[in-house]
């Protein structure tokens, strides 16, 4: 009977400790820093689940314009390991990510930090130009010496 | 692949697999028995009317560009970054003119690399080889990876399993049956994904506000709803630009030139400019909806798949998977054939073996699309990256192509030293824009080049070519091309 107690007592408290101890934080797979000029970016993050919440587990990811995170904006909440962002303004991003799984959260992980700075509106275009400009002249090669092979097969 | 949710369950993706791999290789099959002799094999017969030539060429340019770059472009660029993927159509409507001039001058002809040869002589033909065979195993590539991802996120089949079974049942079909059963097959592929898209884009319509969508959008995404996002911006006309390479240069669009009836090119292409034209807006729409509809997207070129899905159900979700599929195999069936003609018609027949008959060449042929098919799958096997990435990196070569080509058809004066020099040149300055600028400049940087190179030859080292040298049916009629099937 007492052994049965003992064995009851480790049991629960084993069990107390597993839901105390808090998940390990998910690491962003981006390096701490990165650069856009064209306002798109995937981020993507590591983490492991144990066996006990093998499913059962949620990514929280969060934005901020500080490195202090003092104004967030929810971005992600699910299961997916990766979020593709797209049609961000020019400007600073943070991002920090965490797991919920078994009833607990793990603490934020460290924050990477997106620059935001698009191509110049003169280079956009004279590229947007150029372009035009390539353009017309091939319709132009197209059309004229269709005329002429029409004309004079 | 970072983990992302299926919307179909695996048992009925293996299922709709299986049922689609005997339907294209029971077709390829039956298609192949008309093919009777090497002009049958690999140019249908040179027969091809208005109907068949426009759904293929339809078909073909329908590929995993349309169906999963278009709503990555909108994604990464867009409202303009949409309309950008739609102007690909004008390569098919400026090489309308150019498929009748081809035939007009080249009526035995193969392959654009044939036009290359006799057109500008053999240095300038190896660099286009060179390119034009670097684009086909890019493009094979792009879509082989398109299938495996494909299958992956909307059924769960494993990456592997799917993107080698999309290539054995293109590989198989397109051996049995040559020309015909990729024309045939592209037929009827070119039906189901036009329907499939009629049905798609009417559900999309039905289940969002668009009050809604704008909102998120502007909430969330702000640039993609901003005309002036400067990457979009320069990506319209190198969208186009590379477009426009695509088709003048690829053996894939000069081979069904030479398959169409006398008459029927220019017609066949226009029409199926206009056919296409609406397809990407119509694809890329529905990825801007991602947001307001809760979709994580973990990577952009599964964003149109995933979004038609999700707002069609298990039953829309069929849909999607056979509408995919078919537009896959209707591109990678059109790029083994043009591919393995331009391999056996410009190396072995024109450098290995000139005197080689018919039963050999179709031989070789043959070799050559499972080779392809093989390395193609060896590549494939890790995933290199998004789609743009993989195909984009061929944009500056073959826009370098565009003038040698338009120039070379219509002026006398294009000079074999200004061809070289615009595709050598164009393709290095563009490719160094690709990693300078980014990748949606490069086509456009490419085709700049190559327009004022191959101008300034033409004007300061003129040479007046005689158009008869084109027609290689004068030249060696006496070889037993066609005749002979021993």
């Amino acid at each position: 009977m007492k052994a049965w107690s003992t064995c009851l007592l480790v049991l629960f408290t084993i069990t107390i400790g597993l839901r105390a101890n808090p998940p390990e934080s998910p690491q962003f797979e981006n390096p701490p820093e990165n650069f856009t000029e064209s306002g798109y970016i995937k981020l993507s993050w590591d983490w492991t689940p144990g066996e006990e919440n093998a499913s059962d587990y949620e990514f929280e990811l969060q934005q901020a314009q500080d490195d202090q995170f003092s104004d967030t904006t929810p971005i992600y909440q699910g299961q997916d390991f990766a979020t593709f962002l797209s049609g961000l303004n020019n400007g600073s991003y943070y991002y920090r990510v965490r797991v919920k799984a078994g009833g607990t959260s793990s603490a934020w992980s460290a924050p990477v930090f997106v620059q935001v700075k698009h191509h110049s509106l003169t280079l956009a275009f004279s590229l947007f130009g150029l372009g035009a400009l390539i353009f017309l002249l091939t319709v132009g090669i197209i059309v004229q010496g269709n005329r002429k092979v029409t004309q004079n097969p | 692949m970072e983990h992302q949710s299926e919307i179909l369950s695996s048992t009925t993706g293996w299922i709709l697999l299986a049922l689609l791999a005997v339907l294209w290789i029971y077709l390829g099959i039956y298609w192949g028995k008309k093919a009777k002799n090497l002009d049958g094999y690999m140019l249908a017969g040179r027969n091809v009317g208005l109907a068949f030539g426009t759904a293929t060429a339809m078909a073909t340019w329908i590929t995993s560009n349309t169906t999963m770059l278009a709503p990555q472009f909108a994604l990464q660029l867009g409202i303009w970054g949409m309309v950008a993927y739609s102007t690909a159509a004008f390569g098919l409507f400026l090489f309308a003119p150019l498929a009748r001039r081809i035939k007009q001058l080249m009526p035995k002809g193969y392959t654009s690399g044939d036009f290359i040869r006799l057109r500008y002589g053999k240095t300038a033909w190896y660099v286009f080889l060179t390119i034009s065979i670097f684009y086909g195993f890019t493009w094979l590539i792009s879509m082989g990876m398109a299938g495996g991802i494909l299958m992956n996120a909307l059924a769960g089949i494993p990456y592997t399993i799917g993107m080698s079974m999309i290539l054995l049942v293109c590989v198989l079909y397109t051996l049995f049956g040559g020309l015909y059963a990729v024309i045939g097959t592209d037929y009827i592929q070119s039906l189901i994904v036009m329907i499939g898209i009629v049905v798609v884009g009417v559900a999309v319509l039905y289940s969002i506000d668009l009050d809604q969508v704008y909102n998120d959008l502007q909430q969330s995404k702000p640039m993609l709803i901003d005309a002036l996002l400067p990457a979009s911006l320069i990506a319209i006309f190198n969208n186009l630009l590379f477009g426009i390479g695509e088709v003048f240069h690829s053996n894939v669009w000069w081979s069904r030139a030479f398959a169409m009836r006398k008459g029927i090119g220019q017609k066949a292409y226009t029409l199926a400019g206009l056919f296409w034209l609406p397809v990407p807006i119509a694809a890329g729409f529905i990825a801007l909806t991602s947001g307001s509809l809760g979709v994580n997207i973990t990577s952009p070129d599964m964003v149109g798949p995933l979004m038609a899905g999700h707002i069609l159900g298990q039953v829309g979700a069929v849909i999607v998977f056979i509408v995919f599929f078919c537009s896959l195999a209707s591109s990678i069936d059109s790029l083994l054939a043009a591919t393995s003609d331009l391999i056996v018609e410009d190396i072995y027949k024109k450098m290995i073996n000139p005197g080689a008959t018919e039963a050999r060449i179709r031989k070789i042929g043959a070799y050559v699309i499972v080779g392809l098919g093989l390395l193609a799958w060896m590549v494939c096997l890790p995933r290199i990256g998004t789609l743009a990435t993989v195909l984009f990196f061929a944009g500056p070569m073959v826009a370098s192509t565009i003038y040698p080509i338009a120039m070379g058809l219509y002026w006398k004066t294009a000079s074999p030293r200004g061809a070289l020099w615009a595709m050598v040149l164009g393709s290095g300055i563009g490719l160094i824009a690709y990693f300078e600028l980014g990748w949606y400049t490069a086509s456009l940087i490419g085709a700049g080049v190559s327009i004022i190179v191959t101008t300034l030859f033409a004007k300061f080292d003129r040479q007046e070519f005689q158009w008869d040298l084109l027609d290689e049916s004068h030249h060696d009629a006496g070889e037993s091309r066609t005749g002979s099937s021993n």
